[in-house]
């Protein structure tokens, strides 16, 4: 490596930075044994970090594009764990093991050469802090020796504020953090630069950077403790400090004299709230504390509970003890955020009568206004009446206020909502402005130390870094946008993510996604919108809308009732990658249609009769990078009960393997084949592109099913129109052969599997292929994998025979409404059963050889979708809390050629199959 | 009581057009407070004065316009002066008043009527000002000057005119400004000597008055986008200090420097056309109202490095028009903000406790109700303006029951009045043949008679005695017998005049040619009134069932009352005039009536009406002076009918003798004559007219026995309808939001003696709902409506909790105001005082104590009841049974009310 003159220079900044450093870890060496055994040998480890400081900032300028390891310690550890761990968590193409290799020997080589021995003290502290995803990955492997599980990657930021920070060449840095990791986002590049894990089985509770060297963030842990790391050496420089209970909020106090800043924080033990400093205990009470601010020399402290603000004001005397008065101020509305400033004492200051700096607080509340106290300085006077002037109003948000700032110089107000419109107040002259159509819902707005800039978290997991000036975006951030479950109204219908991988390249997750997470349980979550993400890179690519919305639109109605867009619930891509279907479904709110109805459950009549469902069918077009809308099919099924009006609920959406169409089953137990085809315009040119002809899609086929009751000459009073609440699509590999099941709620019928020949039409119907209603069916090889509630068959349909019975839990497990999700991958011939219960997953992955778990592994986070794509061994999941985790199988290739080979039937046997199973139709019988 | 809720009366409202207060501020004054009022400028020219009685807010007169829209008002109070023996007599409050004119009015309170109006060529006025009170400086023997005025013209002259010696002279032009757009929107005193104009080409001029220079012009200017080049400059008002602030037509508010007139902060206060201003007389506080009926209120605060600043600091939607004007009255107790516009309606807002204390709307009615009724003929007559309408009411079971039903309602009568002016008062007699109209210099008497053909009243006007019909009345009132008229003349004097039956066309009536004027009690009026001849003037006036007695108040809260000696002689002349002798002779033949007739020494002659003759009630003078004007002044009716009126043959007529040429009786009315009277303060009497004192009711139930429900009523009442019947007694008293009954008949309170009452006034804490407790309450208020709760607060938190070092928490109040507004109410706790002190006195001159539990025995009657289901109410008025069948029927009234959609689509 070429050190150049530049590198120096930095070299040597970031030398006299860490002496300072040195200092402070000198004066805390008194509480902690490790450190006064690094103390031992300061100069050696002052000359690593120096170097290994100097080196890594090299590499991240020069090579940007390639992964920074997130440790400092880069001790032994297997090759293979290393280079993982860098691929999956940098998100970088992922690299040849032999390119690895080399570069992991090429560190180690320098370092060896340049620092001579490595110092022990990094490694110490990592034995003392053991990081998750490494040793989890370490334990997790041995078992099943073939299968990877990646670290968790994507999820969802927290709802904190984020915080600016500079390096020392003025680059502007942004640290945010999700539960797993704080990420140190750079705005250059919008990329995560660095990443700091939470401990194991721990998640980040908050961060706070200290004011005074911002080199430095302290986290806080669920596990009621707080480290210090240091973003710029990546180096946790502090042990892990026990907080008195779980840390709520942080906040660093401004200091002078380049005194250690002091930190205070909001913990909840006991019942309790507890505001602690540096000196201890400060304040308890019984508010739910929530944010906390200190603000000058920790003058005041602040915090913020939703019926109250808490406000100390230190005593006046000695200023190395902390003593503060503490005073609640009751707020009638419920608070929702706060900020405050200083205000600077007046010029004309009498002799000696140095007065405490004014304090002016925003408190933004429920309604939508944000109340200002200009000065509150009179509550705290040294005699005499205390006295509060009302606040000023400032009331334009039309739902709660998200968040309120102070800009830099205090001239302005900013304010955001759930209006998507970020609100600038000018407080001099109440003028205001607005910078409107966001792409989601404020939840955050952070102002930087020079107050250029502004951070915007938005409701979407992204945030948006904007230019003061221009109010022009400089960076953006944004994570899985997958909808997190809350706690669920009445009106929600489909929780199963809609979401496919695209064919073409299996690191494009698409996926169904709200405008705005929900925030309370009374919110309602749909899906209008579709997200492409890069799975490998944990990167957003785009967001489009698929159906009608008013993000940025007044959405409530007259009776104050939100206007919802449509939920795209089903979602498929075609074999080539080149188009889209979306169904999406509405219903109007029950509160729309009361006075049309008698009772309760006429209200859902009600709705169901104006309920809207379009099949749309979206082409990429290249030129833009969006999906176009080429058809749209209103009302693709009928409703099941015949006579009655309206569109009927599609059940499932397929694409079809082989060729370009998509099959769908609806309520109305009817299933279409849909194609595309080229039109042929007999009149005027269709205005379409001139390049090409003008595709439209049409319904090519329509089977209606039989149900079985009718089929077997069952007596008239026995037949009863069922709808059919959920059914289960799966074509077979070369897409011959579509297998069909439906379930009807309220009928302890046979389930029954019907094949359709796509060719002809013909359907053969099979029941007894499970004992229970059927909830999934895959095709793998000759194989169909049908799930239903306690087991999953594997059924050998060549030979009509019951290959294989897997039991899914035992029954003890399975109390609850526990899910089975199916995952089928062609390409290595395996398939993955996810089961769901009260909050926790088990994935285990079968092979088409043996039937035997050839992986299988437990996660605390419900595993919301499971899927697998052609191109690429393994699978993908999709997690609750909107992280995602590949699986990924290293086995050999072979057997996926030779299960390739097995399914490429011959079409005449394909054809005796299905002669055979017309023939022998009614006859299989359950065992 | 059977309601007739009626909806049909289309009494016209006008919007509200100008508004001012006698004082803004009771800082400045050194001597004697003069009573504060507050006077209303309605589009149709009326205008209205209240009193805001530290937060009761009565509405004590309306001075009636001629459908010319009042532009602005403006009150000035000329110097004190000193009498001989030292006192300041304070220096009488004046009102004037622009309308679209070249001219300014000046309006004579007590009378209701223009005064006189401003000479000088100068173009129509479209703003003017009152000079600041002259203030004695220290070390100068200048001479005390009255205020000036100062008016913008149309044209862009500004006029000063004098208003020294009681007069209202042109003085000189001050500036004319040339131009398109010179029209002066806007003016104001900065100083006694500069004044601060705004024109509508968006400039402030700034003029020294004393040499009419132009001392600066200031621009709006850029305006805002969109909007046109040139704003208008719609109102400018000046902060104690001596800036300017400035509300224009976009919306602007914007703040000037004083002494360097320049800009000092612009706010957008509205996002349309910021139409008036006020000032707070500390000068921390603007508020401001737009065209879209928002009102904002800004206050300065303290910022960075001590620089103050002006922020807007809440807005609230207060009318659904426009806010066309504001005025404020701000000063240690009372601290409000008055504004009105298009929809009627005043709206009182806190100002001082803004946010912390509800706003209130006063009522958009008259106080005095324009309506009457005819019982027994069933008729209701409502006027405005200068036409009567009279509406006959079916009785509600004839409407239901008989096969054909009649309408419910007929307009017989309408009657437009060829006079100048509006209508004041009317006066229906009770058997509907008698219709009797005033206005400030009118009155007229009408015949009413049933027209056989049609459904309709025929109309004949009779010939009123010259001196009686060409002096006007503010009251005018029929007796219940119909004999007596009396109306209460603009000048504070009492005339009655003898109704009867035409001798030559017996179907006629006529009123007899001689009028007489009863001579009111000469009373030391308080010296320190600014409003002399207002206070003295009669606005109420009542007769006793038995005709006998009549009763008149004036605003002061003095009462009146005459008797009627004698009994009635068809047989004796009708008019006998008698010289001053034989007063001397009756006075001797009278039993005690002697001791106080000397205020009528100078009155030379005596009328006397067929035997019967008008003269002052003896026990007159030992009637107080109430606290606060009358609003109810009713007699109780007697349980018994007297029959004294059929006795007619067996007590014939004193005939005249040579020693006794006018002949008359000297008989007083015996029986008891109880006078039921509702102050504006609410302070509820009884008084035994005849005897000079507090009845035995009254002394039982002194106004601490009202129910709580009842007094916490902020709205005053208006009128009273009595419900008599053998078993019950009962009252209804209504105003303009609500209708209350009170069982008079049984004492209110349970533990009916006076002892135990006066324990519980004295307790300093009674339980929180009491009266007293509640009148505290109310002291402590500024002013407008009650005390936002504090959860409701927008904000501003009454208290805040501090932790002590043991962890306990204690509640800190903040913004200690109680000490001041208490300290501010001691004087007036003192009045109050004296006054129950009076009353004390009259209380125990009575002898009869001992009687006081044996009535009060409630036979489990509702003792009150009161309802607010009925809004806005013009008027309630009995009706009775025009069958013949006796009593025992429920009352029946007629609730006039006026809807505020129907006012509103009406004026629109």
């Amino acid at each position: 490596m070429v050190t150049t003159p530049d590198e120096v220079a930095r070299k040597a900044g970031s030398k006299r930075k860490h002496e300072s450093h040195e200092e402070r870890s000198a004066k805390k060496a008194r509480r902690s044994k490790e450190h006064q055994s690094s103390q031992s040998h300061t100069t050696d480890v002052e000359r690593a970090y120096a170097k290994k400081r100097g080196r890594k900032q090299a590499r991240r300028r020069t090579k940007h594009s390639t992964s920074i390891p997130s440790k400092a310690d880069e001790t032994d550890h297997e090759e293979q764990a290393e280079k993982q761990q860098a691929s999956q968590e940098h998100g970088e193409a992922q690299p040849t093991s032999q390119r690895a290799a080399e570069k992991k020997a090429r560190r180690i080589a320098e370092r060896r050469e340049k620092d001579g021995v490595i110092p022990d003290a990094p490694s110490t502290h990592v034995a003392r802090t053991p990081h998750s995803t490494r040793s989890e990955l370490a334990e997790e492997r041995r078992p099943f020796p073939n299968w990877t599980l990646s670290a968790p990657s994507a999820g969802r930021f927290l709802d904190h504020d984020p915080t600016f920070v500079q390096d020392e060449n003025g680059d502007e840095y942004l640290l945010a953090a999700n539960e797993r990791e704080v990420q140190l986002l750079s705005l250059e590049s919008s990329l995560v630069v660095r990443t700091h894990p939470a401990p194991v089985g721990h998640l980040v509770v908050c961060l706070a950077v200290d004011e005074q060297q911002d080199n430095v963030v302290r986290v806080a842990y669920s596990d009621e403790t707080i480290s210090l790391w240091d973003w710029t050496i990546d180096e946790e420089v502090e042990g892990p400090l026990t907080a008195n209970g779980a840390v709520r909020a942080m906040a660093h106090a401004r200091t002078q004299r380049g005194e250690r800043s002091a930190l205070c924080y909001i913990v909840h033990s006991g019942g309790q709230d507890a505001i602690y400093g540096q000196q201890g205990l400060l304040h308890s009470t019984k508010q739910q504390l929530q944010d906390i601010l200190v603000l000058g020399d920790a003058e005041y402290i602040l915090a913020r509970s939703q019926a109250a603000l808490t406000i100390g004001v230190r005593k006046d005397g000695d200023r190395s003890k902390a003593h503060y008065t503490w005073f609640e101020l009751p707020l009638a509305v419920a608070s929702t955020c706060l900020d405050a400033r200083l205000l600077l004492a007046p010029l004309s200051g009498k002799k000696g009568a140095k007065g405490r700096p004014g304090l002016r607080i925003a408190i933004g509340n429920e309604k939508g206004a944000i109340h200002l106290f200009d000065n509150v300085s009179s509550l705290f006077p040294q005699e005499g009446q205390r006295s509060l002037p009302p606040p000023r109003i400032l009331h334009w948000h039309r739902d709660a206020v998200s968040s309120v700032k102070f800009s830099q110089d205090g001239n302005y107000l900013i304010s955001g909502g759930n209006e998507t419109v970020l609100v600038l107040w000018q407080l001099e002259t109440g003028k205001k402005q607005y910078l409107p159509h966001l792409t989601s819902a404020i939840e955050r707005v952070v102002v930087n130390s020079e107050g250029n800039r502004y951070a915007v978290q938005m409701g979407d997991n992204s945030i948006v870094v904007l230019n003061t000036s221009e109010l022009k975006p400089v960076a953006n951030f944004a994570g899985l946008q997958m909808l997190s479950p809350v706690e669920q109204s009445k009106e929600m219908v489909c929780h199963t993510p809609a979401a496919t991988l695209h064919p073409q390249d299996p690191s494009q997750l698409l996926l169904g996604v709200p405008a705005s997470q929900p925030k309370l349980a009374s919110d309602i979550g749909v899906r209008p919108f579709l997200q492409t993400f890069d799975i490998r890179n944990s990167r957003h690519i785009t967001r489009q809308a698929l159906t009608r919305n008013n993000v940025t639109d007044l959405n409530l109605g007259p009776g104050g009732i939100p206007v919802l867009p449509p939920d795209v619930d089903l979602l498929a891509i075609s074999v080539d990658g080149t188009w889209l279907a979306t169904v999406d479904e509405w219903m109007p709110p029950a509160s729309d249609v009361e006075h049309l109805a008698s009772t309760g459950a006429d209200v859902e009549l009600q709705r169901q009769n104006r309920r809207e469902v379009y099949l749309k069918f979206w082409t990429w077009d290249n030129d833009q990078a969006l999906w176009t809308l080429t058809t749209r099919m209103d009302s693709p099924h009928a409703r099941s009960n015949g006579d009655i009006m309206g569109p009927g609920k599609v059940l499932a959406l397929v694409s079809d393997p082989s060729t370009k169409g998509f099959a769908t089953i609806g309520e109305d137990s009817c299933i279409k084949l849909w194609r595309a085809r080229k039109r042929t315009s007999q009149s005027a040119a269709p205005k379409g592109k001139s390049d090409g002809p003008v595709v439209e899609w049409e319904c090519k086929r329509e089977v209606q099913l039989v149900s079985d009751n009718e089929r077997a000459d069952s007596p008239m009073y026995a037949v009863k129109p069922s709808s059919s609440t959920s059914g289960s699509l799966a074509y077979s590999a070369d897409g011959s052969m579509l297998a069909v099941a439906q379930a009807s709620s309220g009928t302890d019928d046979i389930p029954v599997v019907h094949f359709l020949n796509t060719f002809n039409g013909d359907v053969v119907s099979k029941p007894g292929l499970a004992a229970t209603e059927v909830t999934g069916l895959g095709c793998l090889d000759r194989y169909l994998i049908v799930v239903s509630h306690p087991a999953v068959y594997v059924w050998d349909i060549v030979t009509d025979t019951l290959k294989r019975k897997l039991k899914l839990r035992s029954p003890k497990e399975l109390v609850g409404t526990g899910t089975t999700l199916l995952a089928i991958n062609q390409g290595d011939s395996t398939f993955a059963l996810v089961t769901s219960q009260l909050g926790n997953s088990k994935v285990k992955v079968y092979d088409t050889h043996q039937f035997k778990s050839q992986y299988e592994q437990s996660f605390d986070t419900p595993v919301e979708c499971i899927l697998a794509d052609k191109g690429a061994r393994g699978y993908t999941m999709l997690f609750a809390d909107a992280t995602i985790r590949t699986l990924l199988s290293s086995a050999t290739p072979q057997a996926r050629l030779e299960s390739k080979a097995k399914t490429e039937l011959p079409i005449a046997a394909r054809q005796s199959l299905h002669a055979n199973d017309a023939a022998d139709g009614g006859r299989v019988e359950l065992d | 009581m059977d309601v007739h809720r009626s909806r049909f009366v289309p009494y016209p409202a006008s919007a509200i057009s100008a508004l001012a207060f006698s004082r803004s501020s009771d800082s400045g004054y050194t001597g004697p407070l003069p009573a504060l009022k507050l006077a209303i400028g309605r589009a149709n020219g009326n205008i209205e004065i209240w009193d805001p009685q530290k937060g009761l807010w009565v509405q004590e007169a309306i001075l009636l316009g001629n459908n010319i829209s009042i532009d602005a008002l403006a009150w000035t109070q000329d110097p004190d002066e000193k009498d001989a023996e030292g006192h300041v007599l304070p220096g009488q409050q004046r009102l004037f008043s622009i309308a679209s004119s070249a001219a300014i009015t000046e309006w004579n309170l007590a009378t209701g009527q223009p005064k006189r109006r401003s000479t000088g060529n100068f173009s129509e006025v479209w703003c003017f000002a009152a000079q600041p009170r002259w203030k004695p400086q220290k070390n100068s023997e200048e001479e005390a000057r009255a205020q000036e005025l100062i008016a913008g013209c149309g044209d862009g002259t500004i006029v000063l005119l004098s208003t020294t010696d009681d007069d209202l002279q042109f003085k000189r032009f001050l500036a004319r400004v040339s131009g398109k757009k010179a029209r002066c929107m806007c003016i104001t005193y900065q100083n006694r000597d500069r004044v601060v104009a705004g024109f509508a080409d968006s400039m402030i001029r700034i003029y020294d008055t004393r040499n009419g220079s132009l001392l600066r012009t200031m621009s709006l200017g850029v305006s805002i986008p969109g909007a046109p080049k040139s704003a208008l400059v719609w109102q400018v008002k000046c902060l104690p200090n001596g800036d300017i602030v400035s509300g224009d037509s976009n919306g602007e508010v914007k703040f000037w420097d004083g002494r360097t007139y320049s800009l000092v902060q612009r706010i957008s206060g509205h996002e349309s056309d910021c139409l008036d201003l006020i000032v707070s007389s500390d000068g921390r506080t603007v508020m401001s109202g737009s065209i879209d009926g928002r009102m904002a209120i800004y206050r300065q605060s303290t910022g960075d490095q001590g620089r103050k600043s002006w922020a807007r600091s809440s807005h609230r939607r207060v009318h659904s028009g426009e806010v066309k004007a504001m005025a404020a009255f701000d000063s240690k107790g009372m601290s409000v903000v008055v504004s009105g516009g298009s929809d009627l309606t005043p709206m009182v807002q806190p100002l001082r406790e803004y946010g912390k204390e509800n706003l209130r709307a006063l009522p958009a009615l008259p106080q005095q109700p324009p309506v009457a009724s005819a019982p027994k003929a069933r008729l209701v007559a409502s006027w405005w303006e200068k036409s009567i309408y009279v509406w006959r009411i079916t009785k509600q079971s004839t409407v239901d029951s008989v096969p054909e039903p009649q309408r419910p309602r007929k307009l017989v009568a309408r009657i437009g009045l060829d006079t100048k002016d509006n209508i004041q008062s009317a006066s229906l007699a009770f058997d509907g043949r008698l219709l009797a109209a005033a206005t400030t210099t009118e009155v007229k008497v009408f015949q009413l008679r049933k027209r056989m053909e049609l459904d309709a009243l025929a109309v004949r006007k009779l010939a009123v005695p010259g001196d009686f019909a060409t002096l006007g009345a503010h009251v005018i009132e029929f007796s219940p017998d119909g004999e007596w008229l009396a109306g209460a003349t603009p000048e504070g004097e009492v005339h009655v005049v003898r109704i009867t039956h035409d001798t030559e066309n017996p179907k006629h009536l006529q009123v007899l040619s001689k009028a007489v004027e009863l001579e009111r009690q000469h009373r030391s009026v308080q010296p320190s009134s600014a409003f002399k001849a207002y206070e003295r003037t009669v606005n109420r006036l009542t007769f006793a069932p038995d005709s006998s007695v009549l009763v008149a108040a004036d605003r002061a809260g003095y009462l009146d009352s005459w008797i009627l000696e004698g009994h009635e002689d068809p047989t004796a002349p009708a008019i006998d005039i008698a010289k001053h002798e034989s007063k001397v002779g009756s006075s001797d033949a009278g039993s005690d009536s002697g001791s106080s007739s000397d205020s009528s020494d100078e009155d030379d002659s005596n009328i006397i009406f067929f035997g019967q003759h008008w003269t002052d009630n003896p026990a007159a003078h030992l009637l107080p002076k109430l606290d606060s004007q009358a609003l109810v002044m009713t007699f109780r009716p007697s349980r018994l009918r007297q029959n004294g009126q059929s006795m007619v043959n067996g007590n014939p007529g004193i005939h005249s003798t040579r020693n006794n040429p006018h002949a008359h009786s000297h008989e007083l009315p015996r029986g008891e004559h109880r006078l039921w009277v509702l102050t504006a303060k609410h302070e509820m009497f009884e008084f035994d007219v005849l005897a000079g004192r507090l009845s035995d009711w009254s002394r039982r139930n002194p106004t601490a026995t009202l129910p709580d429900d009842i007094s916490k009523i902020r709205d005053r009442v208006m009128g009273a309808v009595w419900d008599v019947e053998a078993q019950r007694q009962r009252l209804w008293l209504y105003g303009s939001s609500f209708v209350c009954m009170l069982n008079v008949g049984v004492d209110l309170a349970d533990s009916g003696h006076p002892q135990a009452l006066t324990k519980r006034r004295r307790k300093p804490k009674g339980d929180s709902e009491g009266y007293e407790s509640d009148r505290k309450r109310r002291k402590l208020e500024s002013g407008a409506g009650g005390k936002v709760a504090s959860a409701l607060r927008n904000g501003a938190p009454e208290i805040v909790k501090r932790h002590e070092e043991d962890g306990a928490l204690t509640d800190v109040k903040l913004n200690g105001q109680e000490k001041l507004t208490q300290d501010s109410d001691n004087d007036d706790d003192e009045d109050d005082e004296r006054m129950d002190l009076q009353l004390t006195r009259i209380r125990n001159g009575g002898n009869d104590s001992d009687a006081l539990s044996a009535v009060a025995k409630s036979t489990g009657e509702r003792q009150w009841w009161c309802t607010f289901k009925y809004r806005p109410i013009l008027g309630m008025v009995p009706l009775e049974d025009d069958s013949d069948a006796t009593d025992g029927g429920p009352l029946e009234v007629v609730l006039i009310e006026r809807p505020v959609w129907d006012v509103q689509n009406q004026s629109s």
